[in-house]
């Protein structure tokens, strides 16, 4: 009998390592090898593409393994999985077919083959091969070169026969190491185009950072249209083209009208006024459908039918549309379906592709003007839209045609963080009053926190919040503006007692103005930080205190105030006596919520300024001193 | 966020083993329908409520009713597989029913979404027998709006997320579910097995805290088990009985029913295995339990615990230990038998216990360099090291006793169901008492770590009768509580303002940290090579070569050059970890770290004091006043623990982790032309029983010197003595607002 003599035995569970892992980078990919081939399938009488990925792995530290993960789904099938170590299979070689969980999405077809590749020694090789279809060319979109892991050297080849049009978009080369090289082959009629590339960097995750199409070097694959065995297959050769098949998958949704129009009347019954409907219908949506997503084959790119949308009361950004569309073209508003791409991606509809675009919303025809109605933002209201889709071009239904729009890109006011607080000195403590309103996304950002919390927590959350988590921070009486209505700004009222900000030496009153100290610890560190950061939304974060200086009492060591001013922010922070009144005005303003690496030092060297103004105090001396 | 329910074992007659066939998947559709029918049209009053009271209307949900049934018969069964088996056939059937008012969105996204193992077939065949492992799952679920409209939910609208035909996961996301909505949902399980394994009280064994996340207003328990099994329970904290009874069968009933059940609280310094009141049920069939406990005539309450502790008695087979290599190591650390035979008590059970932490903590496997930070984490078996040493000690005629014991944050020692619910240490009998707890690396020999200390213990007296029998006498006892001034941390912290910029602070701290108060530090900021080095050195062991130059094996060399390697990597990384700690104490990132140094790394007791010092700068500590700066010094302590108003009040006993001492001085160099003022607000003495707070400051020429010290009396307060408590914290947690002026003068 064996005796274990330790109590916790460490369990690797290998799939939560192969999804969530962070690469070990005592591991590197010292050659890979991507062969795309487009071929006519006979049987299944369609163009397909033929991928083998091959990628040789080493190590430099003993004892590593390297989590294998390769997605497939419903139109990329996985043929064959080969793994040689030092040109020996192993022996406990299995890999593993499981279902793929992602994050906000409740069902998909996506699905991971893994395995763990064991390398023991030092400079074992590792060599991985996986062999697959993709079954159709409109969802075989682009090629990365870049990968979890260093990559030593890279070659990606196409091979293209003369009757497939597709079109190779080469994105992000520049810097790279990237060769190009291509090649006719006769006897197969195909050009083959061949990409070589040397020591890419590892992927690498980064808050806040530009999604990955921003950042890494690849090849969007434009598959246009093939002509072979006397059929034409039309892809997406032009936008024309990505827009008929987005409105053949819509047109067959079967929406039971009878239902919507039903509903459409019961929520808007006392309304008179089209904008008082219009947002009727889109706040019921907002408030009362669930965001749960199925990206099942097809279905990831056809809505659901409306009435069933309505009868779930779930469903994901495309159910909403349609359900939005639907309660409105019941009551005889121009609604209609529209495709964009948030900011997560960095192409848009200049590159037909399904890689473009992944979230769909309502746009409504008023009065000549578009406007567009996001379900999926909770709490914005109307005409308010958010940071991932503004400015973002969008695809709007219009019959056989489309129209190309942008959504608008919010006004400065839109988000606004406004706090204003009426406070004097009482027995060393700073007592008033304290207004706050929040709009637009600061709105939402407060909102969606208050109700991810437990209804009986939620007060004390507020409370929390408000106060910065600062006991010395009391709140009493504290009334918050109904969240019924999403027009509305979301507002707060409140006593207030804090012991936090004055300390009192001798008979003078030093002042902290400014418990909140926004951005403080923001500096960037710029030895590890890798790509652009980029800011949730555009900011505006306007404070205003007032303290009443008690009599006999005067300010002294005023600060100096602080201006900062460039296209992408500014911080202004100044201090003003205004009769027996001292004044802390604060604005911040995030104007561009791309903030550049190249950016990083001077945003830094503000950020220490910002701080220094903060850690700032003001004092109050008897007159007499 | 998805509500996961746990997997329930119910039996039912089985079907077929292999693929789903339409026979099979109509029968799954029968047997659904059928339980529909009888879970809902035999439902209690308590599951056609709709109303809560008023008292609840704030709360984010509030369950109606629950109730958790379950059925289990086992029966032996002869197999004619590759051999004659005997094997036992287990069914066993469940139903969690439960019905909840959704009052918030938080809920609503809690209960919104149903995820179940669907399917699960592991039977095998072997020539003629089948050996039936199936599980099957129904679900079930209806929307009750507030007009009292109910909607039947349709589970086919449920996906498979997995769907082979032996194995199915699926998830259904409830419609038309709302806020203001009610939820009556039900999950039954099936199982039907036919395996030896399985049938222990170990596999069967369930815990129910009677409190919940939400206020519950009706919960039942029900269970039904076959005359063949035996059945067991613990009341623990003052739980309810069940109510037992037979049916004609002769099947054991139990039954418990109740009202009201409040919320579990959350708060702070609580163990919830002491305080809130659970039964832990468990069944068996042919389980060797039984016999100890039939042959022993164990009875009452504790007879679980007396059961498991003669298991743990019936262990002690020398032949199944290595203890004789454990006595050769500790021989040859003296070298010299004269050395070992005029060496004291207390000094030859010091080298005792370092070399077994050496000989547990510094061996390494292979499938350790996967992971080589965690190895540094693991925690040593009790029992089986306190049975190796036992016999090392008794080879060695040492008088000695082994204690059993419960943790402070589990079950109490009355409460042991399971063998893994107690721990074994070993006792010294000397002058003086002195213990070997085998736990973390970090414990020292004759240390009791923080969980067990003022824990009731069983004293175990042995003697060896043979090598495969010890026998025991045994009394009680309880631990002691090791005092607040053994567990210390203690800090020196020399701070000056940056020559480039007053509002930086430059900080040099200097900690020191004692007894319980060592273990996280030491595993944060020491790394596997420290520690290697550490026990190599109090242990005289060997280096990585020789420790392994006896092992035969393929890859023996190219593990050694994985072990070296991984040590070397372990010693790079360090400065991220001192990185990691002091943002953690000060909450910011700190800006121009150096002189980290691990001082003495406290393994062992040559050496019981863990020290580190580090160097950096801290911003957005001072303020300018004008020509003035103004200090946070409460803020250098790293704050002190701050309650909030909600937690002022409580009724629940405080458990804490030890008695404990926290000293903190602080230098501050006076800038040239400043002087200091706010000096004597930092004064306060604040003392009750459970525990003290203090701080004074005085200037010493241009040095401002800042103590505090906070102490816990005890690692246990009643919960009427909590005001006391609260005196204390807020005196601290004033503390850290404290503030001094520097002033310039003219």
């Amino acid at each position: 009998m064996i005796k274990y003599f330790f109590a916790c035995v460490a369990c690797f569970l290998l799939l939560n390592s192969a999804i969530a892992h962070t690469a070990d980078s005592s591991a590197i990919i010292s050659s890979s090898k991507s062969d795309f081939q487009f071929i006519y399938n006979n049987k299944s009488k369609r163009v397909e593409i033929k991928q083998v990925l091959n990628n040789v792995y080493t190590n430099d530290s003993y004892m590593v393994t390297v989590p294998i993960v390769e997605d497939y789904n419903d139109y990329i099938t996985i043929n064959e999985v080969e793994c040689k170590i030092d040109n020996h299979t192993p022996k406990d070689f299995k890999p593993e077919y499981s279902y793929y969980s992602v994050d906000d999405v409740f069902y998909t077809d996506s699905r991971v083959c893994y395995f763990p590749l064991a390398l023991v020694k030092k400079g074992t090789k590792g060599n991985v091969t996986f062999t697959e279809t993709v079954s159709d060319p409109k969802f075989f979109t682009s090629v990365y070169f870049s990968e979890p892991y260093k990559v030593s050297s890279k070659e990606i080849s196409f091979k293209i026969p003369r009757w497939m049009k597709v079109e190779l978009k080469e994105i992000n080369f520049n810097g790279c190491d990237i060769q190009k090289n291509v090649t006719y082959n006769s006897r197969d009629d195909a050009d083959i185009i061949t990409y070589t590339a040397k020591n890419l960097p590892a992927m690498s995750k980064e808050s806040n950072s530009p999604g990955p199409s921003y950042l890494y070097p690849h090849i969007m694959v434009l598959c246009k249209s093939a002509m072979v065995n006397d059929q034409t297959f039309t892809y997406f050769a032009s936008l024309d083209n990505q827009y008929a098949w987005y409105k053949e998958l819509v047109s067959s949704i079967n929406n039971d009208n009878t239902i919507i129009s039903a509903k459409a009347k019961d929520l808007t019954a006392n309304l008179s006024t089209d904008m008082d409907k219009i947002k009727a219908v889109f706040y019921y949506v907002q408030d009362n459908i669930r965001y749960v997503a199925f990206e099942d084959g097809l279905a990831g790119f056809k809505p659901e039918k409306a009435d069933e949308v309505l009868r779930k009361k779930y469903g994901d950004c495309k159910g909403m549309a349609n359900l939005t569309k639907s309660l409105l073209v019941a009551l005889g508003y121009d609604a209609r379906l529209c495709w964009l791409g948030t900011n997560h991606i960095a192409y848009d509809y200049q590159t037909p592709s399904m890689a473009v675009d992944n979230h769909m919303i309502c746009g409504l025809n008023y009065k000549g003007r578009m406007i567009y109605l996001d379900a999926t933002e909770k709490y914005l209201g109307l005409n308010e839209y958010a940071e991932r889709i503004q400015g973002r071009q969008v695809l709007v239904e219009n019959g056989d045609k489309y129209l190309l729009n942008r959504i608008p890109v919010a006004l400065a006011s839109q988000n606004y963080d406004y706090e204003i607080s009426k406070l004097a000195v009482e027995r060393n403590s700073l007592i008033g009053n304290v207004n706050h309103v929040w709009k637009g996304e600061d709105k939402e950002a407060v909102l969606s926190g208050l109700n991810s919390i437990k209804k009986e927590r939620a007060d004390e959350a507020m409370l929390k919040y408000l106060s910065n988590s600062n006991g010395d921070y009391q709140i009493s009486d504290l009334k918050l503006s109904s969240t019924d209505n999403p027009d509305k700004d979301l507002t707060a009222t409140y006593k207030v007692d804090n012991k936090s900000s004055i300390t009192s030496f001798g008979k003078s009153y030093y002042i902290d103005m400014d418990i909140r100290k926004e951005l403080i610890n923001s500096a960037i560190n710029v030895a590890e930080r890798k790509h652009d950061f980029w800011f949730d939304y555009h900011m505006h974060i306007a404070k205003q205190t007032e303290l009443t200086i008690p009599a006999s009492y005067k300010a002294v060591n005023m600060p100096a105030a602080l201006n900062i001013e460039n296209p992408d922010y500014e911080f202004h922070i100044k201090y003003d006596v205004v009769g027996n009144k001292l004044v802390y005005t604060k604005n911040i303003i995030i104007k561009n919520t791309h903030l550049t690496t190249t950016k990083f030092a001077e945003w830094n060297k503000n950020i220490e300024l910002l701080a220094k103004t903060y850690n700032q105090t003001i004092t109050l001396k008897p007159v007499s001193e | 966020m998805k509500r996961l329910l746990p997997i329930l074992i119910f039996t039912s007659i089985c079907s077929s083993v292999f693929a789903q066939s339409e026979k099979e998947k109509k029968a799954y559709t029968d047997e659904a329908a059928h339980l529909q029918t009888e879970i809902w049209g035999n439902s209690l009053p308590e599951f056609n409520a709709t109303k809560t009271p008023t008292s609840l209307d704030k709360e984010s949900a509030v369950i109606l009713a629950r109730s958790y049934s379950m059925s289990r018969a086992s029966n032996g069964k002869i197999k004619f597989g590759r051999a004659l088996t005997f094997t036992t056939r287990t069914t066993k059937f469940s139903i969690f029913h439960e019905r909840v008012k959704i009052n918030d969105k938080s809920a609503l996204e809690g209960f919104a979404t149903l995820e179940y193992q669907k399917r699960l077939d592991q039977s095998k065949s072997e020539l003629f027998a089948k050996f039936v492992n199936e599980n099957k799952t129904y679900i079930g679920a209806k929307v009750i709006k507030p007009s009292g409209k109910e909607v039947m939910i349709n589970t086919s609208e449920e996906v498979l997320i997995k769907n082979e035909s032996k194995d199915q996961k699926g998830k259904l996301a409830i419609p038309d579910l709302q806020v203001g909505d009610i939820l009556d949902y039900y999950i039954c399980k099936e199982d039907v097995a036919d395996k030896d394994d399985g049938n222990t009280y170990k596999d069967n064994d369930n815990l129910f805290f009677l409190v919940d996340e939400y206020p519950m207003l009706y919960y039942s328990l029900d269970f039904q088990f076959n005359k063949k099994l035996k059945v067991k329970t613990i009341y623990a904290n003052g739980a309810q009985h069940f109510e037992e009874n037979q049916n004609a069968d002769g099947d054991q009933l139990l039954s418990l029913k109740l009202h009201d059940v409040p919320k579990y609280m959350r708060q702070l310094w609580t163990s919830p295995y002491r305080e809130y009141p659970y039964i832990e049920i468990g069944s068996a069939y042919d389980d060797d339990l039984d016999k100890i406990i039939h042959k022993n005539k164990f009875e009452g309450n504790t007879v679980m615990f007396d059961a498991q502790k003669t298991v743990f008695e019936n262990g002690f087979i020398e032949i199944e230990y290595p203890y004789h290599s454990l006595e050769t190591k500790y021989r040859d650390y003296f070298k010299d038998k004269k050395a070992l035979k005029n060496i004291s008590l207390d000094s030859s059970m010091k080298v005792l216990y370092n070399v077994w932490k050496y000989d547990v903590f510094c061996q390494y496997a292979l499938r350790d360099l996967e992971d080589f930070p965690s190895v540094k984490l693991r925690a040593a078996n009790s029992k089986v090291n306190a049975t190796n040493v036992c016999m090392v000690l008794t080879n060695l005629k040492v008088n000695f006793d082994i204690l059993l014991v419960a943790s402070r944050n589990s079950n109490s020692l009355e409460n042991v169901f399971g063998y893994s619910d107690f721990d074994a240490c070993i006792r010294i009998n000397g002058d003086k008492p002195m213990y070997m707890f085998f736990d973390d690396i970090a414990n020292h020999f004759d240390e009791i770590p923080e969980r067990y200390q003022g824990e009731k213990v069983i004293v175990l007296h042995p003697k060896r009768r043979s090598a495969s029998e010890y026998s025991f006498t045994e009394e009680s006892g309880v631990l002691p509580v090791i005092s607040a001034d053994k567990n210390v941390v203690n800090e020196q912290l020399n701070v000056s303002f940056t020559q480039q910029d007053m509002q930086k602070l430059k900080i040099g701290r200097v900690v020191k940290e004692t007894g319980a108060m060592r273990h996280d530090d030491q595993k944060v900021l020491m790394g596997v090579d420290d520690i290697d080095d550490g026990m190599k050195s109090a242990a005289k062991g060997q280096d990585i070569d020789a420790r392994y130059k006896n092992y035969i094996g393929r890859d023996i060399k190219k593990f050694i050059a994985g072990i070296k390697d991984a040590l070397v990597k372990e010693g790079t990384e360090k400065s991220k970890n001192f990185n990691k700690e002091i943002k953690s104490k000060y909450d910011q990132e700190p800006q121009q770290v150096s002189d980290c140094k691990i001082v003495n790394k406290g393994l062992d007791l040559s050496q019981p004091v863990f020290e580190f010092n580090e160097t950096f700068v801290l911003n957005n500590m001072v303020k300018r006043a004008g020509s003035n700066y103004i200090v946070d010094v409460g803020k250098l302590t790293g704050g002190f623990l701050k309650l909030e108003e909600k937690d002022k009040k409580r009724n629940k006993d405080v458990y804490m982790t030890a008695a404990r001492t926290f000293k903190y001085n602080i230098v501050i160099d006076i800038p040239a032309g400043y002087a200091v003022k706010g000096v004597e607000e930092l004064t306060q003495n604040k003392s009750n029983k459970t525990g003290a707070f203090s701080s004074s400051a005085v200037v010493n020429g241009n040095k401002l010197i800042v103590t505090a010290s906070r102490v816990y009396n005890n690692n246990f307060e009643k919960a009427a003595d909590w005001p006391s408590m609260v005196d204390m914290i807020t005196a601290a947690s004033d503390f850290e607002s404290k503030k001094i002026l520097f002033e310039k003068q003219n």
